[in-house]
Parts: structure tokens; sequence; C-alpha cells
């Protein structure tokens, strides 16, 4: 114990988060204001934290100025990320069509740049809406549709490029009660939160339900991670010391294990820095052993 | 990366089919291979170094340049697929037919059947960027089905006459028939139209505001220059085209215009 590492007084485990390859997008949205580009990022990043039942981990990477958007109007970027291929585009197909197609004003854009074989038909699937009245344009060397609706058009791009990405990076904040473990985890996604490539889908950024694989129910294939759980210690092989009352897990997908890697280790110390003081006792990551996923991001090495 | 480059020979008065000057067929022959290719010249097939002196240039930018008095010159750019053609000065009819990507820049007027149909082809331009810096005859667009022309100055009667889809901006006024038998397309009118404009005929829908939000997709030159006057409106109007025949096409103009 006393040769693992110390930030703000806080014990670094000398241990790694265990992440898994994903297929990744990420999508424009724009609107006539901000407001109603909101409302829409929010519509379609909702229900959006897990794959293990929501098949779409989502969320807001950033806020755009019109500058920043394809069609000079403000927006917000969107990452998402499913298990394969075929249910990111399955997922994301029907988000855009109930959550931005039905939102006033909106645009609908891919956001990841360069040329991409593997594509998602997003206003390929959308069009369809538009009964026949629909209109195809190329701009630019990119195709978009325009589906009448009864605020004018639904601009959205033909299709979008799908890229291979990294989902489960994670780091656990182990604290003495709750009061200090939201402490660490708010100052850490506060920190997270302007870079790009990288969202946390859980609710805040932040997730306490925190899962092993399988369950000794048959129906379910993951339940909750005993070994972290203070209330189970006695019956349980447990993972937490004595003092520890309160446990929050940051889960993070990015487009690159650069981004996931940066992002662990901003938020890492912003949480120790912020909560060093005031409960927070060790940072640990969840992995299963190295024999499940091929991206391993050790602790200390993402610290030196 | 090849350039080819034709100067129409000095004496040649006769109408010229230019149509299988092709960038697909040339590329990767040599100098006189090319002069040697056929090409009709009043309806007689001649080698092209009788109609053209040639140069190539190898190691450059993909492209193909034609110089000279060329208004009875046809079907120049017919088929072209890919790279820049470029024509300095005037040019004959069906200028274009076919086109099917790349660009073309034509740096003076054209004739009839820019953009149009092949002989024997049900469809015209599939593709690419055409720009005509001067003016156009009548029948531009004729069949187009896919990709874009600008026409910066003014254009002949039946502009996009039966157009599928595909996008015409035309700097400045339009002939009669515009947009006859039109199925679907857009067609951008930036300059100024008369007052009359689409007024009383069976073949156009009421003018109504439009907001014409995918405009502002178009970012680069030469294609914001030319549709700045609609860019900058305070009000676009539309009319759909031609329902008479059940077509759906648009037709944008700024409102100021009217």
């Amino acid at each position: 114990m006393s040769e693992t590492p110390l930030m703000n007084g806080v014990r670094i485990v000398p241990t790694f988060a265990e992440a898994f390859g994903m297929k990744a997008t990420r999508v424009i949205i724009t609107a006539a204001d901000e407001i109603w580009a909101r409302h829409a990022a929010v519509a379609m990043s909702g229900f959006g934290t897990s794959v293990i039942d929501c098949k779409l981990e989502i969320d807001i990477e950033c806020e755009l100025t019109a500058e920043q958007t394809p069609d000079g109007r403000p927006g917000f970027a969107l990452l998402a990320f499913g298990m394969s291929g075929g249910e990111l585009e399955k997922q994301i197909i029907r988000r855009a069509g109930q959550c931005v197609l039905t939102c006033p004003s909106t645009a609908l854009f891919g956001g990841i740049e360069g040329e991409h074989s593997k594509r998602i038909g997003l206003g390929k699937a959308l069009r369809f809406f538009g009964d026949g009245f629909q209109i195809s344009k190329v701009i630019n060397g990119r195709r978009y549709w325009r589906i009448p609706v009864m605020d004018g058009e639904f601009l959205c791009e033909h299709d979008v490029p799908r890229v291979d990405g990294i989902g489960g990076g994670n780091f656990l904040l182990i604290a003495r009660d709750f009061a200090a473990a939201s402490l660490a985890a708010r100052a850490a996604v506060e920190a997270i939160q302007p870079l790009r490539d990288v969202i946390a889908p859980f609710p805040g950024g932040v997730v306490r339900s925190g899962s092993k694989v399988g369950s000794k129910y048959k129906t379910l294939i993951a339940s909750t991670n005993d070994a972290y759980c203070p209330t189970l210690r006695g019956v349980t092989k447990s993972e937490l010391s004595a003092e520890a009352g309160s446990v929050l897990e940051i889960v993070l997908d990015g487009l690159t294990f650069d981004a996931i890697s940066n992002a662990m280790r901003i938020g890492i110390v912003a949480a120790c820095e912020a909560a060093g003081d005031h409960g927070l006792l060790s940072v640990s990551a969840g992995n299963y052993g190295g024999k499940l996923g091929p991206h391993h991001f050790h602790l200390t090495e993402i610290l030196q | 990366m090849t350039a080819i480059e034709f100067q129409l020979r000095n004496g040649i008065d006769d109408a010229v089919d230019a149509s299988s000057l092709r960038r697909s067929c040339l590329v990767g022959l040599s100098i006189d291979e090319i002069q040697q290719q056929p090409i009709q010249l009043s309806g007689r097939r001649v080698p092209l170094g009788e109609v053209f002196d040639v140069h190539v240039d190898h190691g450059v930018d993909d492209r193909l340049v034609v110089r000279g008095d060329l208004e009875n010159v046809h079907g120049l750019a017919a088929s072209h697929d890919q790279g820049d053609f470029i024509i300095e000065g005037s040019v004959g009819d069906y200028c274009a037919a076919g086109f099917s990507g790349g660009s073309l820049r034509v740096e003076g007027n054209a004739g009839n059947f820019v953009g149009g149909a092949l002989a024997g082809k049900r469809t015209g331009m599939s593709g690419g960027l055409v720009r005509i810096l001067g003016s156009v005859g009548s029948h531009a667009g004729h069949r187009m089905r896919r990709g874009m022309m600008l026409i910066e100055q003014d254009a002949g009667a039946a502009l996009a006459a039966s157009m599928v889809a595909g996008t015409i901006v035309l700097g400045g006024r339009h002939a009669t028939n515009l947009g006859c038998e039109m199925k679907r397309g857009s067609i951008l009118l930036c300059g100024r139209q008369a007052p009359e404009a689409f007024g009383g005929s069976a073949r156009y829908s009421g003018r109504l505001p439009f907001a014409a939000d995918f405009l502002r997709l178009y970012r680069d030159p030469p294609v914001t220059d030319l549709i700045q006057l609609l860019l900058a409106s305070r009000s676009v109007l539309r009319v759909r085209a031609d329902i008479s025949s059940g077509g759906q096409g648009e037709i944008l103009f700024p409102a100021e215009s009217r």
C-alpha cells in the first residue's frame, strides 16, 4: 500500500481500466437559435447511457457557434457509440427521426471529416417522411435531403461517417462519504466536459451503479459491482477499506485511445485537487482481468 | 496527371462535332495517337490533328484546355467525367452534353443545349459543375439529372426544359418557357426578373415566400458569388414548375426583383 502513488493525499491504485472497441459517429444538430438546438440535442442524447439496455451510448460533446456549423447556425455536436455498426445505425436513425426531425427549425449533419467508406444512412432513411415531396441536393460533394415539415424544411445529410471508437474507459472515485465522492465526481466531469472526442454518457457524467459482467440471474448480462458496494462489505469479497463509504464512477467513450487517456488524466487530477482534502480516499478503475477488452488504461501510466 | 491543350487551327470554318474529344479516351495516349483520333468535320470523319493543334503536358493537374474561335465547334466537354475542362472562348451547341463529373469553365458564351442529352440518350448532364461565364442559348440544362450549372449572364428560351434534378443558377435574365416540362430540380434566379415573371401561366404555381435554408450550405465561390443576391435577400420567393405536367421543380428568386 505504501508504494502506491499519492495525488493530493489520494491513493492511486495501480490498476487499469479495461475498454472495448465500439462503432462511433458524430452528428451536428443546428437550429434557428441555441434554445431549439439544445432541445433537440438533449432529446437525442436522452436514455443513452449504456449499451447494456439503451443500445446506444450518446451524449453532447460540445456546443458549437454559428461559425463552426455547416449551415452557419448555432448547434451542438453529439458523439454516439454502439456495439456494432448495424446497431449504431439503427439507433441513430430512430433518435434522429424522433428527436431532431420533430424539433422546430433543426437540421442534422455529419460531424466527422475525411473520407470514410463506412456510412450511416441518416437522410437516406428519414427522407421517406417527405412522402415524395422531399428534395435531394448535392452541395460541395455531400448529399442532403430537404424534407418538407410544418415550419419549413428539415435539412438532413444523406449519410454520415462511421468510425471505430472505444467505450468503457473509466475510473472509480472511492470516498469516505457521498458528499466527498460527489464533490470529486463533479470536479472530474467539469474538467472533462470541454474536451473533444470524448463523452461521459451517464447522468451528469457519473454512474453509481457500476456493474460486473454476468449475474446469478440468467436473464441478466450485468449486475451490481458488489466488490465496490460499501453495504456489501462482510458478505462479499470487497475491494473497499473500512473507511470507504461511497464510490462513484466516471465512464468515458472516445474516438481514440489518446482522447480517453487524456480525459481520464484530467478528470482524476481535478477530482484529487477538489476532494483530496475533503474525503476522497483513492482512485481505482474497473477491469475484467484484461481478458475481455483490448484497450487498457493504466492509471499510474496515465498520470505520469 | 496530364494536361492536354487543343488550339483550333486557323481556317476551320465548318461545323466540328467535338463530342469525341473526351478525357477518358485521350489520357495515356501519345501526342501522335491523340492527333490520329477521329473527329467529325462537317460530317466527315477526319483525324483530330487536322482540326486542332495538340499540346500535351505531363505531370501537371489533370485537365483539358480548348482554345480558339469555337462557336462552330459543338459537343465540347460532352461526357466529361473527371478533372477540369476549360474552354477559352465562346463555344457552339451541346457543350457539356452528358456531362457526369469534374468541372467545366467556359470563358465566353455557349450555344444551345448546354448540359443537355447526347444524341440518343434520355438524360442530360448527370453530375459535376458546369460554369458558363457568358450567356447560353436555348434549352440549357435540357433533361438535366444531377450536378450544378452556373450561368453568369443570360439564358435563352426553355432553360431547364424537362429537367429531372440538379441545380441551375442564373445570374442574368431568362427567356420564355423557363422550366417547361420540368420534373424536379432547382433553378436559382439571381438576377433581376421582370415584374410579370411567372404570372398568368399554368406552368407555374403562385409565388410564395420561402425560407431557403439550404442555400447557407454553399460556402465556396463561384457559387456564393453568384447567389449573393439570394443570400442577401430579405425574402426569397418560390414557384413550383412545371405543375401543368405534374412537376415538382422549384424556381427561387429574390423578392426584391419583382
